[in-house]
């Protein structure tokens, strides 16, 4: 901090202190803090108490609306029936979304019209604080098991309505206290990505299907497994590893693919080529990400260049669905980042002493030993900068699966993450899942970095 | 300007890591002085310069620069200026923003700064390089930009950091003496820091020679170089061959010596007792050839004759010991060994006998 | 001999790869067909060029082009040039600071503070947007183009902060040192002498950040909320199930002739420069 203060002064120094702090506080840390918060506590309408205000609001909506019918203007009736719930769209698994059909009774013997309310107005509601296993609240909080029934006059309904709402509210009272000095934090939401899920395949296809290496591999680390005659798939598990799987692939293609690329550019040109050279490569490096994946569509598109050469050859009469496979995929990934390999390694190649080579060709050196003794040595933070930055920008690929598989193919894991939090009922599940992926994806990293002997001073002298 | 007096008292400089750079050391720079310090590589010379000019605080001790205590100040507010090893001249100004950028610095106003400036171009001869950027010029060029934008401040002491090293040997010879012009001409009291012991001998006032963090001598160059006051300076300024002995008797300002090569009479400035440990030396000039008896009189082996131009330097070999000897002879010839075989003789007022002490690592005494 | 050869034709296959999507998506912008192909020839057309500026009926008369939204594109776009405008020099701000603490700052907490400041390049895009929507939005702040500022900042920061770092690290002491020594400020020295050094350095992380603000679809897809960028909009297209819209050929055409424009002005003028 004194030589800081020496350099640059009271203001100044205060002034990067200051912003240091805000990015690494405000911008980094604490919205990870956040993100580990939400992902420890359960989603406020999962809890068992929340079930039990829906079932104290929804009797008491109920008797709202039957006393409608108890009221000689029956017409009056579709306007109360409006009221939406205000737990109704919480829980879309235990009824439907939509607002009480106005089509009036429908099952035989029934004395009032369909009421959403009056139906979710019942002691045997299953329990979503716990996904797996199948719970009810009258069985867990020895509540009588009741419920108003359409084909009770409807007085009695009511009455069994207003019981409803006392037990309801008596539950959600205690529950509630119960809750306040329970614990919130609970591991459920890291669970969700290990919570296997049945697969259901038809007996023929079974086989086949378990003779695939990725099933098989599954089946193998556990992610993938057979109970009481049925298919039981990790799916957050799989998909998690397959993505990494993938990620790893690109990485190791995009070594060998750049290698070479690097070492021609940056050692064996004459320097009037390097600069068109670097044009080449910068120039596709520069342009929007998003354009050099809408650009692969051409290609790889029913009526793309590779299906209309296809066709036109009459190797094939359909064209193939390349957007189904994942190795179009993995492909476009490859094509996108290959190119974050080959500036590091070639920066850093570039360092190095042309006459280095030539002397070691002058004692005799084959070109293998040349590469293995002097270029490799000498480049390897460049090499290992490179891999770091090609895996972490395929795992973390969200852009290319979306806008390739439009959604026809296995997902990528960002595109669960994102599905977890903006499309399920449980966005805290989602917060774990990118959690959980942030510190497998930073082990990865770590333990690559720690193997290679890689620093992270190696990225500042890398990147010019 | 006027050079003000700068005044170590005690200063000692200890790094945090435990290394003691400069030991407690007393030195009196006066107003107006050329004043050297000279001293190899890592001796604590620069560490000395950069308390002055207040880069590092001493952790003992006091500068005082025209009496008035430095500590604490920060460099910009020291009555210095410092010319650095490398120069540091802003590359992305004009010869003339660099000159005035102290002047920037105080606040005074564009047209004023330039004029000044434009003076102080015109003093080291560069009044018509002042548009272009210090890339553009010469090493020496170069040179006189940072001297121009250090005087430019109107210091009272200019700091030198070895300006010279990264110049030809040409070059070099002519800028000690420009430098010293300049140096006589704005009368400011200039601190130079070498290692280079002919650069401190032409240009110094005075000379302190400086070895390990300890000053050992302070002294005019001829007063350093005839007698030197330790057996690091006597080895580390000018050439010399140095061989231990005991000294055997003392009589009269003189001492005699039981070397290798037999008993040899010298000067003993130090006041040796009789069977003390003791270095004797004597210059290369010093030792002549001679032919009948004399004193101080040694037999040796001719082994390489060296020719350097307006001199010549025979490496010989004691007859007796076998110890190594260098003699410098103006090349005049004449010098003729017979078989191979030389008798040189010194004048006894010529040499010198000291405690024995660390020796310089250059040179002859490599080979003593 | 032969090797050498191998390796440059090696080397031209690469760049051959890597350009011909591109050329495909040029020559497909022309091509009067919906979704783009190049092998299905349908007449040379500049519609999908026209689409920003040719008048609404003729607009409203092209089966494909009207189902777009002209408006909400170009209004994404802006949002996309506001966004940038804030990111850039935020994170040239952040990256600078970050830059000198690391270079200058000598603790033990240094070798921490490093694994901080580049964890969000090293995180996964995604995380880091959602991260900020659920940060955000716990302190009240709606998702929209501030969650997506922020978002963006977190990592694009970085990129300055890398550049400046090694341009920093580069600057000698002594030039510090010596406009310290002729009685300067140290804020008249940053103004002065660190501040002109590292001006090149600061324009192209300029530049980079600009770029990586305005091309960013992962980090800001989570951070978007309600709002849109140029980079969400385009990506919003491929979920057209009948195939994208020329249009965005065209606009990649234009993206990939400007960047080719920048990419060779900038190599000639530092071959200028080279002498």
């Amino acid at each position: 901090m004194k030589s800081l203060l020496r350099s640059y002064g009271r203001g100044l120094t205060a002034l990067f202190v200051v912003a240091v702090l805000a990015w690494a506080l405000v911008l980094i840390l604490l919205p990870q803090l956040t993100m580990l918060e939400r992902a420890l506590v359960s989603p406020k309408r999962s809890l068992d108490s929340s079930l039990a205000l829906t079932l104290r609001r929804d009797a008491a909506t109920c008797i709202n609306v039957l006393q409608g019918y108890l009221d000689p203007a029956p017409e009056a009736a579709p306007q109360t029936l409006a009221v939406p719930s205000p737990g109704g769209m919480a829980v879309p698994s235990m009824g439907g979304m939509a607002v009480p059909s106005m089509g009036g009774a429908t099952a035989t013997g029934a004395l009032r019209p369909y009421i959403l309310q009056c139906d979710r107005a019942d002691t045997h509601k299953r329990l979503v604080s716990d996904p797996e296993r199948t719970l009810y609240l009258d069985e867990v909080f020895s509540l009588p098991r009741l419920a108003v029934r359409e084909t009770d006059p409807i007085p009695k309904q009511i009455e069994t309505a207003a019981q409803l709402q006392t037990i309801g509210a008596d539950l959600y009272t205690r529950l509630l206290a119960e809750e306040a000095t329970r614990s919130p934090y609970t591991l459920a939401n890291f669970g969700t990505l290990l919570a296997p899920r049945l697969i259901p395949i038809p007996e023929d296809r079974r086989a086949a299907e378990a003779a695939s290496i990725e099933n098989r591999l599954y089946t193998l680390v556990g992610a993938r497994y057979q109970a009481d005659g049925q298919i039981y798939e990790r799916i957050g598990l799989t998909i998690l590893l397959r993505t990494l799987a993938f990620a790893v692939a690109v990485t190791v293609l995009a070594l060998f693919v750049c290698y070479p690329i690097a070492y021609r550019v940056a050692l064996a040109s004459r320097p009037e080529q390097v600069v068109w050279l670097m044009l080449g490569l910068i120039i596709p490096y520069a342009i929007v990400e998003l354009m050099r994946i809408y650009a692969w569509t051409t290609i790889i598109d029913n009526q793309g260049v590779i299906n209309s050469i296809l066709i036109w050859l009459g190797a094939i009469t359909e064209p193939i669905p390349f957007n189904r496979y994942p190795a179009t995929v993995f492909a476009v990934i490859a094509y996108t980042y290959v190119l974050f390999m080959v500036f590091p390694m070639l920066n850093v190649m570039s360092t190095l002493d042309r006459n280095q080579i030539e002397a070691a060709r002058d004692l005799g050196a084959r070109t293998w030993r040349v590469h293995t003794r002097i270029v490799i040595p000498h480049a390897k933070p460049g090499i290992a900068v490179g891999c770091i930055a090609t895996f972490m920008l395929a795992a973390g690929a969200f852009s290319v699966p979306r806008i390739i598989s439009r959604g026809l193919q296995s997902e990528w894991f960002s595109q669960t993450i994102y599905n977890k939090f903006f499309e399920s009922e449980n966005s805290n599940a989602g917060a774990a899942y990118s959690l959980a992926y942030t510190f497998i994806c930073f082990g990865i990293v770590a333990a690559f970095m720690y193997a290679t002997r890689t620093r992270l001073k190696d990225f500042a002298q890398v990147n010019r | 300007m006027r050079g003000k007096d700068v005044v170590l008292s005690r200063v000692g400089i200890t790094y945090p890591n435990g290394f003691t750079a400069v030991h407690p050391t007393d030195v009196t720079v006066k107003a107006g002085e050329f004043f050297s310090i000279l001293g190899p590589s890592g001796c604590g010379k620069t560490t000395i310069l950069r308390a002055v000019s207040g880069f590092v605080q001493p952790t003992e001790g006091r500068v005082l620069i025209g009496g008035e205590d430095q500590a604490g100040k920060p460099p910009n507010q020291r009555p210095t200026a410092l010319i650095f090893q490398n120069l540091a001249l802003f590359p992305l100004m004009s010869v003339r923003e660099n000159v005035a950028f102290g002047l920037e610095a105080r606040g005074m106003p564009r047209r004023q700064r330039e004029a000044r400036a434009d003076e102080l171009l015109s003093l080291v001869a560069l009044a018509d390089q002042a548009a272009k950027k210090p890339t553009e010029l010469s090493g020496g060029q170069r040179q006189r930009v940072a001297i121009a934008r250090a005087l430019a401040v109107e210091p009272a002491v200019l700091l030198l950091d070895e300006p010279l090293s990264a110049l030809d040997l040409k070059l070099r010879q002519h800028m000690r003496a420009e430098l010293r012009a300049i140096q006589r001409e704005v009368g400011v009291t200039f601190i130079y820091i070498t290692h280079d012991q002919s650069e401190a001998l032409t240009m110094s006032d005075r000379i302190a020679v400086m070895n390990a963090g300890r000053i050992e001598q302070v002294g005019t160059g001829d007063e350093v170089y005839a007698n030197p006051a330790s057996a690091f300076a006597a080895s580390f300024v000018g050439e010399v061959n140095t061989l231990p002995g005991k000294v055997d008797a003392v009589a009269d300002g003189h001492v005699r010596v039981a070397t290798a090569l037999g008993g040899l009479t010298c000067r003993n400035p130090q006041s040796l007792a009789p069977g003390a440990d003791c270095l004797l030396f004597v210059r290369p000039e010093a030792l002549l050839p001679v032919v009948g008896p004399a004193p101080n009189r040694i037999e040796t082996r001719l082994l390489r004759r060296d020719l350097e131009g307006p001199f010549v330097s025979l490496h010989l070999q004691s007859v007796a010991g076998g110890v190594p000897l260098v003699m410098q002879q103006p090349n005049r010839g004449g010098i003729e060994a017979q078989d191979g075989m030389m008798a040189v003789a010194f004048d006894p007022a010529e040499a010198l006998a000291l405690p024995p002490g660390a020796l310089a690592r250059t040179g002859v005494e490599e080979a003593a | 001999m032969t090797g050498a050869r191998l390796l440059s034709a090696y080397t031209w296959l690469f760049l051959a790869v890597m350009f011909a999507p591109l050329l495909l998506m040029i020559v497909a912008s022309f091509n009067d067909i919906s979704p783009p192909s190049v092998t299905q020839w349908e007449g040379f057309t500049g519609k999908w060029y026209a689409f920003f500026w040719m008048p609404v009926e003729e607009l409203r008369a092209d089966p494909v082009l009207r189902a777009l939204d002209r408006g909400r594109f170009v209004a994404c776009f802006g949002n996309s040039l506001t966004v940038a405008a804030v990111v850039v020099p935020l994170a040239l701000l952040l990256g600078l600071a970050g830059a000198v603490m690391l270079t200058r700052w000598q603790a033990r907490a240094n070798g921490l503070l490093w694994w901080v400041l580049l964890s969000p390049m090293l995180a996964p895009g995604v995380v880091l947007g959602l991260s900020a929507l659920v940060f955000w939005g716990r302190l009240g702040v709606d998702a929209g183009l501030f969650t997506i500022m922020m978002a963006q900042v977190t990592f694009v920061a970085g990129y300055p902060m890398l550049i400046l770092m090694a341009r920093l690290q580069r600057q000698p002491v002594e030039l510090e040192e010596a406009a310290m020594d002729l009685g300067a400020s140290p804020f008249r020295i940053f103004r002065r002498i660190t501040l002109p050094f590292l001006a090149p350095a600061l324009f192209s992380a300029g530049v980079i950040a600009a770029l990586a603000s305005m091309e960013n679809y992962n980090t800001t897809m989570f951070a978007k909320g309600g709002a849109c960028t140029f980079a969400t909009e385009i990506g919003a297209m491929a979920r057209n199930p009948n195939g994208h819209p020329p249009v965005i050929n065209a606009v990649g055409t234009v993206i990939i002739l400007l960047t080719v424009a920048f990419a060779v002005a900038h190599a000639l003028s530092q071959r200028r420069e080279r002498g």
